[in-house]
């Protein structure tokens, strides 16, 4: 059973998904996660949030972020209004970007789930749930 | 060679300055662009479609590109989505962790 870390909401405004990354980074630590996966969940946890913020959103809006925990997982889940993913989409490829055939954004998505151990996207009250969950590794 | 310094939070709203810098070095003459980033970068998915965006631009000039100053955090972002492979990796910073 994972206990409830945080809930707040954000204002979709570039720069202020600091707060969640910072909140996820503190419980991260707070939790043992070394260096390198905290640096993990900061880029997670933030383009979860540009795209929430992008995406999912209106002006006026906000999007809701809430971090769960136990002894050995921390789990971030960004929830916006609207719907702000389409994980069909095929996956960015470097090479047509760099060749000038697709639009040279699209990697917020790639990066969560590489960087999260796990990465679900679900329909909530109309909107988009990102929820991204790390597992701690201990170091070596 | 051609220097742009990266510094602080790195999205698409750098995309203007960014590619002014690179057009002044281009006409400088610079057959090498080297973006150093500055130590506490924040490199967003939009700044590294940013950077996808210049390199593009200097592989049609054939221009070498090399970055510096990464974290272990950005060099193993960098080889994730294949930009290490464009890009020259400089190892020359000590991490942190």
């Amino acid at each position: 059973m994972m206990s409830l870390g945080d809930r707040f909401e954000v204002r979709p405004v570039i720069g202020l998904e600091q707060k969640a990354v910072d909140r996820a980074a503190d419980r991260a630590r707070s939790l043992g996660f070394t260096g390198a996966q905290v640096d993990d969940i900061c880029t997670a946890v933030r383009e979860a949030c540009l795209n929430a913020a992008e995406h999912g959103t209106t002006v006026n809006d906000t999007y809701e972020v809430t971090i769960w925990y136990d002894s050995t997982t921390l789990s971030v889940e960004v929830w916006s209004r609207r719907v702000a993913i389409h994980p069909g989409a095929a996956p960015p490829h470097l090479e047509t970007k760099i060749d000038g055939n697709e639009n040279p954004r699209g990697w917020g998505i790639f990066l969560m789930q590489r960087l999260a151990d796990s990465c679900t996207f679900e329909t909530r009250n109309g909107g988009t749930v990102v929820r991204l969950t790390f597992q701690q590794h201990r170091s070596s | 060679m051609g220097l742009i310094t990266l510094s602080g939070y790195i999205a698409s709203n750098a995309e203007a300055a960014i590619l002014k810098a690179y057009d002044t070095v281009t006409q400088q003459g610079a057959k090498e662009i080297r973006f150093h980033c500055a130590s506490g970068i924040v490199l967003t998915s939009s700044g590294i479609a940013v950077l996808i965006s210049t390199v593009a631009k200097a592989r049609k000039r054939s221009q070498r590109i090399v970055a510096s100053g990464l974290s272990a955090h950005y060099k193993k972002i960098f080889s994730m989505i294949g930009l290490s492979e464009y890009v020259v990796i400089n190892d020359d910073t000590a991490d942190k962790h």
